[in-house]
Parts: structure tokens; C-alpha cells; sequence
């Protein structure tokens, strides 16, 4: 009974790293251009492509493709922000939802002409490995995720806070104007908060390619949660946004071991509206 | 300049004028699929298999002369779905919308159809509320869901309960399911055989299939330690559970599949070697086309493999062959025994065919009272050495079904 508590809590907390490194791009993008990225999912996607594509043209580990991805995303994320978002930067919440909602469409339709519906699956000899711990397993490929988007989300956090530009991109989150007469570039900050929160869902999408295969829709799964782990920690918030990926995580695990697959999410909300009626902010969120 | 723009002119109102005439040449039928969103791999599939039938039709000179003219929908959704079947139905004039590959869809093309007048042919959805709902204007050449489940329960206290050596008073019977109409219907016509036989399942649940971590699902398994676990699942929620169960150490000794999540190529893509031994149960597809008793249907699967092959570069997959036999009926033998294109005249030709024989073994005779054709059966297949035999029942079978413990 307690080996099954335990392996439920470690299942539910691995799961909601994985969860929380795709939130915390999200809310990055949130607290600092003050955008709902409805793409973000697809962004997801295409670098699992990328990843994908890696290993099977150039037989490279998706481990060592890694810092390939991240970067190849980060620049992808500049070229959009440049492109599509910087227009609507100071436009209506209505006209950067549709931006996002289409930006969402054309690169799911392309992933669907490029590379079909088919499934693509990559396997690492990580994959399916566990270890195992006192009757507890512990698959090693989503130990290895939950490590790097820990620390991904610590690094991220004391980049905002000790650098210089994080301290800009903060000053940007607070109060653009402020900013702005302080002598910050605020544009070039929104550019690079940009590529940094694609570059984060490159990090995800590159570590969850040898756990899941990918499709052209894959990302939307993701997104949803990420939504909700984002609000949950509250907008904006960085720890937040993790730590809300985590408790999904939990809830996910534990309510559905007990009360049935059926119920998973419908608990996740229950408690996400708890939290929300409690903490209207969010759990992070001052 | 002047004498050449009105030559033109004219002869643009020519084509203008005759467009009416044109139109009137060609019957009008509607398809609609999910060719974009999480199921348009098969969805496009399913589309080229209802292309390839118009095609055969319209080169054999099409119905009473006229041509075969398709208009196509993408319904990614059971929303996107009621939209399309309106417009098709509405403003592109279709009287007969083929469909749907997803129970969900289906029904909601099927509450459109029955209150616009028109017909939903449906080849592939298979839950049975499609045709258990009391709509008047829908005919199904697939099998429905009910006798997928009903068939897993037979298979495993039949066949596979000796092969463990196991009395199948004694067998552990677990099944799990993803919770659309798909899953459920599969799992109703289980749970029916099982109480038939006075059985009961030692765990039995539904999922959602969108999840992205299964993990509770598949713990819950493992506590339940089943000999035989049925799983119904798309292919996705499949790849993941499959891998949990694997991972988890909680395979059961026998995993029988519920439809196209097992039976797809895309299984054996995602799980490779560990396909090895897993059965499916699904419609029957790919047979041997000796062992069909009539010669033309002989020639029409060859030529329908061929071509799609040609065409496509790739075998016909079973959301292919299932949507080409149905469309292939439909524009073969229901149109051209209509006395005219009314809706009523082809709901009347449709009940009163008989096709003793299709490219998969199905006869094709419908239940005047639901629109289903109580000729489809289900078929179990086996993986075996990457190759998905047909094992079950013998008069259709490619390959002896084998004990092969999963090594998982």
C-alpha cells in the first residue's frame, strides 16, 4: 500500500516535470509580452520533428541533438516574434489570440503536408528503461526529463534574477513604459523573451521524442495542461508554472489510480478552480 | 484588341450557358473525413479508398451514364463535422454523404442527415449507437463495435484459455478501453459475452484517450494481474499504454487489441519487435484473394491493391479497404439499382440489395430496421515476425494462431 502510494507520487511528480519545463515557457512569454501563445504546443511539435529528423538523417541521440534543438528554436521563436508577433505587440488580446490561433494552424496543416499523420517514434535505449527502487520503478528516460527541465527552470530563474538583460527582461515584465525610459530596449527584449521561451519548449520537445511519439497534433495534448499548470502557478510566474505542472502531475496520478482514468482530468480541475477560488492569483503570484 | 475581347466574351458565355447541362451529368455524392487533426493519417486513407471506388465506377462508365462527382469535406472534429455535412448537404447539393471513420463523427453527420433529408452511408464508425439511435436514413457496411468486444471475450475463453493451459472458468480477464462511443461499444458487447457466460472481468475501466500520462491506468492493470488483457485504443493512447505496460512490468501473458490501434501498421512501427504475439481484433482486411469464391471480386481487390499501391506508394491500409468495399457498394450496386438519385428511391435500392461477396469476405444485406449490414464480421489478427496474420475464424485465416508469450 505505501510502495503504491510512493510509486503513484514519484509517477505523478515525474510526469509533472515534464509538464512544468512546457508551462514555464508559456508563462514567460505571458508575464513579459503580456501574450497568450496558442501556438506554443506546435512549437512543441516541430521540435520533436527537428529532433527526430536529427536522429534518423544524421544518427545523432536526442541527448546530443539537444543543445541543436534549443538553439534552432530559439532562432525559430526570433523569426516569428519578428514576423507575426511584433505588429500585434501593443494590439488588443482578440487580435493576438487569432495571430497565435493561426500561427498554431499553419504550422500543424505544415507538419501535416511535410511529413503526413504517420507517427514517428524514436527510441533511446532509455525508453522503456526503470530502475528500480525498494519495489518503487523509475523510468529512467523520464528521470532524465524531469532532471534537465528542474534545471532549466532553476538556471532560467537565476538568469532573471542576478544577469543584467534578465533584470531588463523583468523591468519589461513589470512596467514597459518604465522601462522603456530607463533606457531599455524594450522590443529587443520582447524578441529575445521570445526566442528563450520557444528555445524552453525546444528543450521539452527534444527530452519527450524518445517517450512519445510524434504527430502533427501532438503538441495541443501538452498545451492544454500547460494552460492550466500556468494559471495555477500564476501568469507569469516561473517557480509557479512548475510547480502547477507538478501538482497536475500528482493529481493526475493518484486520481486516476483511484477513482479511474475517466476521472483524471475532471480532477486536476476540480482542484485547479479550488486553488483559483482560494488564491484568485495563482499560487506564486504576489 | 476589341474583336478578340469579344470573341472571348462570347465564348465565356458559352461555357456560362452550358455549365447547367454539365452539371446535370454527374451524381453529386459527399464525403466527409477527419483529413486533418489527430486522426488524418487515417483519415486521408480513408478518403483515397472512397476516391478509388468513385474512380473504378466512373471509368466502367459510371452510373446510368452519368459520372461519379465527389464533393469533400475535412471534419477533424464531431463539430467541425455537423458544419461540413451542412454544407455539403445545403449548398453543394448532396444527397449522400460517405463517411466518417470516427463513431464521433458519424453520429453527428447522422443527426444532420436525418433532419436535412439526406443519407449517411458509413463504411468505418463503427460504435453502435451509429445505427442503434433510430436513424432512418443511415446504412452501415461495417461492423459494429458491440461484436468487436463480443469476439475478444470468445477468442479468450475459447482459443486462448487452452492455449495458457489455463480452464477458462479460472482465465483473468481484464479489459480496458478509451471512453468515446468507439471504446464503449466495444466494451458493452464484452461485458455482454461475459455475462453470457457468467464471467466477470478482474478490472475493467475506460480512459480518455487524449491522456498524456497513462501511468495510473497501467498500475491499475498491474494490481489486477490479468492472464488476457483486452484493450480498445486508438493509435496513440495504444503506442503510450503499450509502452506503460511494457515499462511497468505489468504485461498480462495475452493482449488482445480492439481495433485500429493494434491493427494499423503504425503498432508494429511504434512497437517493433514487441508486436510479436499481440492480437487484434478488427475488420477483416488484406485477405488472400483466393480465398474469395467469386471471380470478379477476385479482380476488384487486385486491381484496388495495385492501383493503390501505384498511387500512393504504399499498401492499402484497412481504413482504406473498409471505405473502398462500402463506397464501392454504394456507387456498384445501391445507385445503379435506384429507379432515380431521390433520397427515397436509394434508401428503397439499398435495402433491397444483396452482395453475396466484397473484397474482404463480407456480404453486404442490410437490417431494414437499423440500416446495418448483417453481413460484416470481425476478424482476429496476430502479429507474427512483423507480419499481421488473420487467425481467426478459419475460413479467412492467413496463419495458425500461435501462443507467442509477449516478451515484454
Amino acid at each position: 500500500m505505501v510502495s503504491q502510494i510512493a510509486q503513484l507520487i514519484v509517477s505523478g511528480v515525474l510526469a509533472g516535470g515534464l509538464y512544468g519545463i512546457i508551462s514555464v515557457g508559456l508563462t514567460l512569454i505571458f508575464g513579459v509580452l503580456n501574450l497568450v501563445n496558442f501556438a506554443h504546443g506546435e512549437f512543441l511539435m516541430i521540435s520533436m520533428y527537428i529532433s527526430f529528423w536529427m536522429s534518423e538523417i544524421f544518427n545523432l541521440n536526442p541527448y546530443m541533438s539537444l543543445p541543436i534543438v534549443v538553439a534552432a528554436m530559439f532562432v525559430f521563436g526570433i523569426i516569428i516574434q519578428s514576423i507575426f508577433i511584433r505588429p500585434v505587440t501593443e494590439a488588443s488580446h482578440e487580435v493576438q489570440i487569432v495571430i497565435t490561433l493561426g500561427l498554431s494552424t499553419i504550422m500543424q496543416n505544415s507538419a501535416l503536408m511535410a511529413f503526413s499523420g504517420n507517427l514517428r517514434v524514436l527510441r533511446t535505449p532509455f525508453s522503456e528503461s526503470m530502475i528500480e527502487i525498494a519495489g518503487i520503478f523509475i523510468n529512467t528516460q523520464r528521470l532524465l526529463t524531469f532532471t534537465l527541465a528542474i534545471l532549466a527552470t532553476i538556471i532560467l530563474y537565476l538568469y532573471l534574477t542576478k544577469s543584467y538583460f534578465g533584470k531588463a527582461i523583468r523591468a519589461t515584465a513589470q512596467d514597459s513604459r518604465a522601462a522603456k525610459l530607463a533606457g531599455i530596449n524594450v522590443p529587443f527584449v520582447y524578441m529575445i523573451t521570445y526566442g528563450i521561451g520557444i528555445a524552453l519548449v525546444g528543450l521539452a520537445g527534444a527530452s519527450i521524442i524518445p517517450l512519445f511519439p510524434v504527430y502533427p497534433t501532438i503538441g495541443w495534448h501538452f498545451a492544454n495542461i500547460a494552460f492550466v499548470a500556468v494559471v495555477l502557478g500564476g501568469l507569469g510566474s516561473i517557480p509557479g508554472a512548475m510547480v502547477g505542472g507538478i501538482i497536475i502531475g500528482l493529481i493526475e496520478s493518484i486520481a486516476g489510480f483511484y477513482f479511474g482514468s475517466e476521472f483524471q482530468q475532471a480532477a486536476y480541475f476540480i482542484v485547479f478552480i479550488i486553488i483559483l477560488i482560494i488564491r484568485p492569483t495563482g499560487l506564486f503570484r504576489k | 484588341m476589341r474583336r478578340k475581347l469579344r470573341l472571348a466574351t462570347f465564348f465565356a458565355m458559352l461555357v456560362i450557358l452550358a455549365m447547367p447541362a454539365i452539371a446535370q451529368d454527374v451524381i453529386k455524392i459527399g464525403t466527409i473525413f477527419p483529413r486533418s487533426g489527430a486522426n488524418a493519417m487515417l483519415g486521408e486513407q480513408a478518403f483515397r479508398g472512397a476516391d478509388l471506388a468513385r474512380r473504378f465506377v466512373n471509368e466502367a462508365g459510371g452510373v446510368k451514364g452519368k459520372q461519379i462527382q465527389f464533393v469533400n469535406a475535412d471534419a477533424p472534429t464531431p463539430q467541425a463535422a455537423v458544419t461540413e455535412a451542412e454544407r455539403l448537404i445545403s449548398k453543394e447539393g448532396a444527397k449522400v454523404l460517405i463517411g466518417s471513420l470516427t463513431s464521433g463523427n458519424a453520429l453527428s453527420i447522422a443527426s444532420v442527415t436525418e433532419r436535412s433529408g439526406a443519407i449517411l452511408w458509413e463504411t468505418s464508425g463503427i460504435s453502435d449507437d451509429v445505427t442503434n439511435k433510430g436513424f432512418t436514413s443511415v446504412f452501415r457496411t461495417c461492423d459494429a463495435g458491440s461484436l468487436r468486444g463480443q469476439s475478444a471475450v470468445m477468442l479468450a475463453y475459447d482459443s486462448i484459455a487452452a492455449l495458457l493451459g489455463i480452464p477458462a472458468n479460472g482465465l483473468r480477464v481484464a479489459m480496458i478501453y478509451e471512453n468515446s462511443s468507439y471504446g464503449t461499444s466495444q466494451y458493452n458487447g464484452a461485458m455482454a459475452e461475459m455475462k453470457r457466460r457468467n464471467m466477470k472481468f478482474v478490472f475493467a475501466n475506460g480512459y480518455l484517450s487524449s491522456g498524456t500520462d497513462q501511468t495510473s491506468l497501467v498500475l491499475q492493470v498491474k494490481q489486477a494481474k490479468p492472464d488476457v488483457l483486452i484493450h480498445v485504443g486508438y493509435i496513440n493512447d495504444v503506442q503510450l499504454i503499450a509502452n506503460g505496460l511494457r515499462g511497468y512490468k505489468a504485461a498480462p501473458k495475452v493482449l488482445i487489441g480492439g481495433g485500429a490501434g493494434y491493427t494499423d501498421p503504425q503498432f508494429q512501427v511504434g512497437q517493433q519487435t514487441f508486436a510479436n504475439g499481440v492480437i487484434g481484433i478488427d475488420m477483416p482486411s488484406n485477405i488472400d484473394p483466393n480465398l474469395l469464391k467469386n471471380e470478379k471480386d477476385r479482380a476488384i481487390s487486385k486491381q484496388f491493391r495495385d492501383r493503390y499501391r501505384a498511387e500512393y506508394g504504399e499498401s492499402p491500409s484497412l481504413a482504406a479497404e473498409v471505405v473502398f468495399l462500402g463506397s464501392y457498394v454504394l456507387l456498384n450496386n445501391v445507385l445503379p439499382a435506384a429507379t432515380d438519385m431521390s433520397v427515397e428511391s436509394i434508401k428503397k435500392a439499398a435495402l433491397s440489395i444483396n452482395v453475396p461477396e466484397t473484397i474482404n469476405g463480407w456480404a453486404v444485406r442490410f437490417d431494414s430496421a437499423t440500416g446495418q449490414n448483417i453481413g460484416a464480421t470481425a476478424v482476429a489478427y496476430q502479429w507474427q515476425e512483423g507480419q499481421k496474420q488473420i487467425v481467426w475464424p478459419s475460413n479467412l485465416k492467413s496463419a495458425d494462431f500461435k501462443y507467442l508469450p509477449l516478451s515484454w
